[in-house]
């Protein structure tokens, strides 16, 4: 017989029941998805009897009608017809915000966002391939974005470490979360290389834009390492489609990353052409685009398809 | 969302993170039911979100998901028929509770110990199991149960003193 233990040794040990981790992920993502479901669309912010909020009401009423718009674009998913007037509305917002923190953490919430979208789309049976395309689309640019400004934020002060690594956790955390709730197959690893993946294009991206325009002589080696990196990024294309075919699935980001794959040698050839031409800068200014093409296909492909067909 | 908007979700959000595991805690003691726990915790959430959308002043959110979560309770057990202690063994291995499986051996390093306590609270009626976890598990003072129960400060340490005699007479050990 075990002997009992003191009452108040067995609550202490009570008080040591918690939620899993992935039960608590699982509960904060469902959480998030109802609160974007459940929002309120007006507010009582002005209080009556007084000329001087009037004089508020008045000026408020003029800007809440022009962002009219927008705001009954906030709710909507990728494939509805006010989609593109959210993302606008997120760029316009997006150019307001000054410091890499803030940037950084507006990255971050998009890329979050874009991963509750898929999730509502989801759960709505509505995850059609072009849906996903488009939102998986935009989550490699944010994710690409956070990332640079969560580098530039870590590089900036050492105070800012622990917020640039907490910036950094959430997203991979939010990435695990909804990566189950998608049915991504092998979810964790997934997130973690969509991550390290990200983290090395910011990098890239970041070493790049103190990079100069070069004026005279075209860069022979740049423009070859371009080529060369379009090259792979095909190559893992059509082995991550050859993936989908076997595994009998569709995988949307896939499906985007030929379409990337695409622009981007239409560019390379152009780049050829102005280099010929001696048109350095404008040339220069193609590689950049087609690097920015290769850095999102690389992301794409590391997003994987799911287990079932939807 | 509305600057309104997302200072509530961050609130409610930062609630979650930092209440979740309480909550959790406090509704399983009640039902012993880990699922139906979640689930509660889960409506807690939601609801405190519905009451903050309204605009509903909440003060204190902690002791306003308590409250929240108490009368979920209150309606589930209205609702359910007692759950035997050997009822209660069967849902642990329905859970596929295994003390050796990662998801659990840090909440509880000893088993007896885990049923010895539920069975504690089991044998408790509902006011009494109620009071006991706020005070025991969950940390309250009397003032935030009395704040929670919606009852007099007096009331709640009369009958927290009636519910630590009758856990006395149960376990044979004095709590402090």
């Amino acid at each position: 017989m075990i002997k009992p233990k003191h009452t108040k040794e067995l609550f202490e040990e009570a008080k040591l029941l918690c939620l899993t981790k992935e039960e608590k992920a699982a509960g904060r993502s469902f959480l998030t998805v109802y609160i974007k479901k459940n929002e309120a669309k007006g507010h009582a912010l002005i209080k009556r009897n007084s000329f001087k909020n009037s004089l508020i009401a008045a000026l408020f009423g003029t800007a809440i009608l022009s962002i009219g718009i927008a705001q009954g674009a906030e709710g909507s998913l990728p494939g509805e017809i006010l989609f593109p007037v959210k993302l606008a509305t997120e760029a316009v917002i997006g150019t307001l915000i000054r410091s890499t923190e803030e940037r950084a953490t507006w990255e971050s919430g998009l890329a979050r966002k874009r991963l509750e979208e898929m999730s509502s789309l989801a759960e709505k049976k509505q995850l059609t391939p072009y849906a996903s395309a488009i939102a998986q689309k935009n989550l490699a640019k944010h994710l690409i974005n956070a990332r640079m400004n969560i580098t530039r934020l870590a590089t900036e002060n050492e105070k800012f470490l622990p917020r640039a690594a907490e910036l950094n956790s959430n997203i991979e955390s939010a990435l695990n979360a909804y990566g189950k709730i998608l049915d991504w197959k092998d979810a964790k690893e997934a997130s973690q290389a969509l991550m390290l993946k990200a983290e090395e294009v910011a990098n890239e991206r970041v070493k790049t834009e103190r990079r100069a325009a070069p004026k005279k002589k075209k860069d022979q080696s740049a423009h070859k390492k371009i080529e060369l990196d379009l090259k792979k990024a095909e190559s893992r294309v059509m082995i991550k489609k050859d993936e989908a075919v076997n595994d009998g699935v569709q995988n949307p980001a896939v499906i985007e990353a030929e379409s990337l794959l695409e622009n981007a040698f239409e560019k390379a050839t152009e780049s050829r052409e102005k280099t010929l031409k001696e048109s350095h800068e404008e040339a220069f200014i193609l590689d950049q685009e087609i690097q920015r093409n290769v850095d999102e296909i690389e992301i794409l492909v590391g997003i994987p398809h799911t287990k079932k067909q939807r | 969302m509305s600057v309104f908007g997302n200072r509530k979700e961050k609130l409610l959000l930062k609630a979650y993170d930092e209440f979740s595991d309480a909550i959790f805690r406090h509704a399983y003691y009640r039902t012993f039911d880990r699922h139906k726990a979640r689930d509660i915790m889960q409506e807690a959430f939601t609801r405190t979100w519905q009451s903050l959308q309204e605009n509903k002043k909440i003060e204190n959110i902690r002791a306003f998901l308590y409250t929240v979560t108490n009368h979920l309770i209150i309606d589930d057990v209205r609702k359910k028929r007692p759950t035997a202690f050997s009822d209660m063994r069967n849902e642990d291995e329905e859970n596929n509770f295994d003390p050796a499986s990662t998801a659990h051996i840090e909440l509880f390093m000893n088993t007896e110990a885990k049923h010895l306590l539920e069975a504690s609270l089991q044998a408790l009626d509902e006011h009494h199991r109620q009071i006991i976890i706020m005070r025991f598990v969950d940390d309250m003072t009397p003032q935030e149960i009395a704040h929670v129960t919606g009852e007099r400060e007096n009331t709640v340490s009369v009958r927290l003193h009636r519910a630590i005699r009758k856990m006395r007479e149960i376990t044979d050990h004095s709590l402090d």
